[in-house]
């Protein structure tokens, strides 16, 4: 009991130290700076489903483009207004990609050979596309249910002599029907519920972009070992106890340390994040965070006894963090071990485990 | 002779090359105690940035998933079809495929998350699609919505559109044939001759697409882009490194550093100078085998030989050093300096186009960290990197930011001491009394030797 009112203590003392420190009040305010920067910062690629058109081929056109939007899809097939706003959305990754419709597309579509329609359609892209291969697809998709009834006649003309406008005529009925009928191949659908920790590795906290919460957990680490290593240099009252006290009085002091970048956290997770959560586990992440990355930081600076060594870590540790926690990419998805070498730091176990 | 050596050594040359020494002796063997997170740090950056650029082009942007398939091992036509889908392009970017027995399997491999989706084919799957009989496929997909998952349902989706055209048309085909051409004795077998010109047809398909890119990074390929990045991301981790050296410097110090003739203007371009010429160093010695590396592997290409790249590299490291010089100026004796040095320069990685290029940035963010140091430092290093000849302007520029950034060090530094005119009085501690030390220092004495050395 003693012994807690003195931590407590020790705390209070500390916390009030740095309450008067401009410089503490300096870090929140690029703290906060920091977070807000990351919510309006977005990985395009990560993004975006959103593919523009823009039409040059008069009505056919057009009327491409409205069935090309009406697809069902995930993408967001939308128009552009200009050929210039469809470059520029794709180069500045609001959008995946862009398809131009050239003049006298849609006609080579319905009429031509295959060599007729080499390059009918402009595809345009950036190096951070990510998703266009497969917009190629979908939009091909929709055209081939044009194309296939050119195929159909060119073919039933080549082979069987049926050319007149009447047996082509019949041709396109019976190919409607077919198609319209639902008698020809499709597929089902079932979607399964995901439960546990697979959850947890193929949809659950890890494999969820989470920018601010990531980031804003990350930065309070950092903060206590960047105060970790601070203090190594200072000494302070510390070196004079006996090593529990020490210990202690070290703990008390980091979690005084970190009440502000924590608080910080909080607020700009909730305020910011746009992958929300309910208010307690946000609060959980934090509360747990303090305590456990104090503990890490104190067993890790014993570990690494060089102070030189110790703060050369922490720029390591920030990029490996930031490549291995949700902030702009899910590295789970693309190699699933990786999730949890996550866990291996306060800010992606607490992240895994109420996130 | 006593005297003279005094007098030599208190020559304002002499001080300054003593005192570089003592710096330059500090900051190598800081180097050694952070040789290991040095070449961690290094490590981990080429590999985030050669993850980030590779990430983020189109070839490997999305992860490839485990698609399971049941109802497909006891058919050997559905197998041949199956190994021959998944050893085509879509199929081996879009995953790996793995065979499996029933029905209840695929939805419990999904449920378990061993497999983002399965695909379930009844029995005689294979003779009621050359029949015409409509047998559905049944896919299961998680209900996580993750991208992968995403992506397949949207590629089945396009195939099961594409067979279903090219179905009814083969139907219409046979039909109309069965109906109207009496004379031909196997409608079923011209069904065969319109199924491949439909299989043609669809192979044929991305012919119909003409290609155009316009890259935000201009004429440069991602991976100089990143490799940009990481030099400038090197030289400001390493610079936060030599923080330690410099945080905690008491005021005692720097008054002596001032009696013995080290004025803070020596004392900014000193330090800028070591912790420059120490970036600049280690940053080569880290950065040449890979950049030689990524050239002789064809993954960059580099504008000039390497040891000229090397060499091109310098003003910048010096720019990053008046940058660190700076920071630990105005953070010196804050226990928060360590952060807040981090966190200005994390504004400076979002803001500078380090992590994505300046156009994915909203206008106002980018426009002020394109003026940034880091920014600069990185456009620097790219052209280092990529451009033919360099253009004189920007080693100009880089110069001028650092520079400019040394006189922030030195007025602040002047202002800690009380050397600028004074701008309030004194209140409290050693801060507000005016450095008596200077004023009784009794002048043209001479230092121990050792006295400097913190």
């Amino acid at each position: 009991m003693k012994a807690l009112k003195k931590g407590l203590l020790w705390f209070a003392l500390s916390l009030k130290g740095q309450l008067r420190r401009p410089a503490c009040w300096i870090a929140a305010v690029l703290m906060a700076l920091v977070l807000w920067m990351i919510s309006v910062v977005s990985v395009p690629a990560g993004t975006s489903w959103t593919v523009l058109l823009w039409n040059e081929d008069g009505d056919s056109g057009h009327q491409l483009v409205e069935q090309i939007e009406a697809a069902d899809s995930s993408y967001d097939f939308r128009e552009a207004s200009s050929e210039q706003e469809l470059i520029h959305e794709v180069q500045t990754g609001q959008a995946q990609c862009g398809f131009v419709i050239s003049p006298g597309a849609t006609s080579r579509i319905e009429a031509g050979d295959e060599q007729d329609i080499s390059g009918a359609i402009t595809y345009v892209d950036s190096p951070f596309t990510s998703l266009g291969s497969e917009a190629k697809e979908t939009v091909f998709a929709v055209i081939w249910q044009r194309r296939a009834l050119t195929v159909l006649q060119n073919e039933a003309s080549s082979q069987l002599g049926m050319s007149s406008p009447q047996e082509r005529q019949e041709l396109a009925r019976r190919y409607q029907d077919f198609l319209a009928g639902g008698s020809v191949f499709h597929a089902d659908f079932e979607t399964v519920h995901v439960e546990g920790l697979a959850s947890a590795m193929n949809g659950g906290a890890l494999a969820r972009v989470q920018p601010v919460r990531s980031m804003a957990l990350i930065l309070v680490f950092l903060d206590l070992f960047l105060a970790v290593g601070a203090r190594t240099r200072h000494g302070g009252p510390g070196m004079a106890m006996t090593r529990g006290a020490r210990f202690a009085w070290e703990y008390a002091a980091n979690l005084a340390h970190a009440i502000v970048p924590a608080i910080v956290a909080f607020a700009a997770t909730r305020l910011l994040e746009t992958d929300r959560i309910a208010w307690w586990r946000d609060l959980c992440c934090i509360l747990v965070l303090v305590p456990l990355a104090d503990l890490w930081v104190m067993c890790f600076e014993r570990l690494v006894r060089s102070r030189g060594a110790f703060v050369s870590c922490a720029f390591t540790i920030l990029v490996s963090e930031f490549v291995l926690c949700p902030v702009f990419w899910t590295i789970g998805t693309y190699a699933p071990a990786m999730s949890l070498v996550c866990a291996v730091f306060p800010p992606g176990l607490v992240l895994l485990l109420f996130a | 002779m006593t005297r003279n050596r005094h007098t030599r050594r208190g020559d304002g040359t002499s001080i300054a090359r003593r005192y570089a020494r003592i710096e330059a002796k500090r900051v190598v063997v800081s180097l050694g105690h952070m040789l290991v997170g040095i070449v961690l740090m290094s490590a981990v950056l080429v590999g985030a940035a050669l993850g980030v650029s590779s990430l983020m082009t189109r070839s490997s942007s999305v992860s490839p998933i485990t698609v399971c398939m049941a109802g497909v091992k006891s058919d050997p036509r559905l197998s041949a079809i199956m190994q021959a889908v998944a050893g085509s392009q879509e199929g081996v970017s879009l995953g790996t495929l793995r065979y499996i027995d029933t029905q209840d399997e695929a939805r419990d491999m999904v449920a378990s998350g061993e497999c983002s989706a399965s695909i379930w084919l009844p029995d005689g799957f294979y003779d009621d699609l050359v029949d015409g009989t409509n047998t559905p496929a049944v896919i299961y997909l998680p209900d996580s919505g993750a991208m992968g998952t995403r992506l397949f349902r949207e590629v089945v989706d396009d195939f099961v559109s594409l067979l279903s055209a090219s179905e009814a048309g083969t139907y219409s085909a046979i039909e109309q044939v069965r109906e109207t051409r009496a004379d031909v004795s196997d409608p079923e077998q011209m069904g065969g001759v319109f199924a491949m010109a439909y299989a043609k047809a669809c192979f044929a398909r991305l012919g119909i697409f003409s290609e155009r890119t316009y890259s935000p990074v201009g004429t440069m390929g991602l991976h100089e882009y990143y490799l940009s990045v990481v030099v400038a991301l090197l030289t400001f981790g390493i610079g936060l490194n030599f923080g330690f050296l410099f945080t905690g410097e008491d005021e005692e110090m720097e008054r002596k550093l001032r009696v013995y003739g080290v004025s803070a203007w020596l004392d900014a371009l000193i330090k800028t100078g070591v912790i420059g010429l120490a970036l600049w160093a280690v940053a080569v010695v880290l950065l040449t085998p890979v950049l030689a590396l990524l050239a002789h592997s064809g993954g960059i290409v580099l504008g000039a030989s390497l040891p000229l790249v090397a060499l091109r590299l310098l003003p910048g490291a010096l720019m990053m050093g008046a940058f660190d010089t700076m920071m630990y100026t105005l953070t010196r004796r804050s226990e928060h300096a360590g952060l807040i040095f981090l966190l200005v320069g994390l504004v400076m990685v979002f803001a500078g186009g380090c992590l994505l290029p300046s156009t994915f940035l909203p206008a106002p963010v980018a426009a002020v960290g394109d003026v940034l140091p880091l920014a600069i430092e990185r456009g620097y290093a790219a052209d280092a990197l990529t451009a033919g000849r360099m253009p004189v302007t920007d080693v100009l520029v880089v110069l001028a930011v650092g520079a400019l950034m040394v006189c922030v060090a030195v007025v602040c530094d002047k202002a800690r001491h009380h050397e600028l005119p004074r701008l309030r009085t004194g209140r409290r501690g050693s801060r507000g009394r005016r450095p008596r030390a200077v004023a009784a220092a009794p002048g043209g004495m001479a230092p121990k030797d050792g006295e400097a050395a913190r």
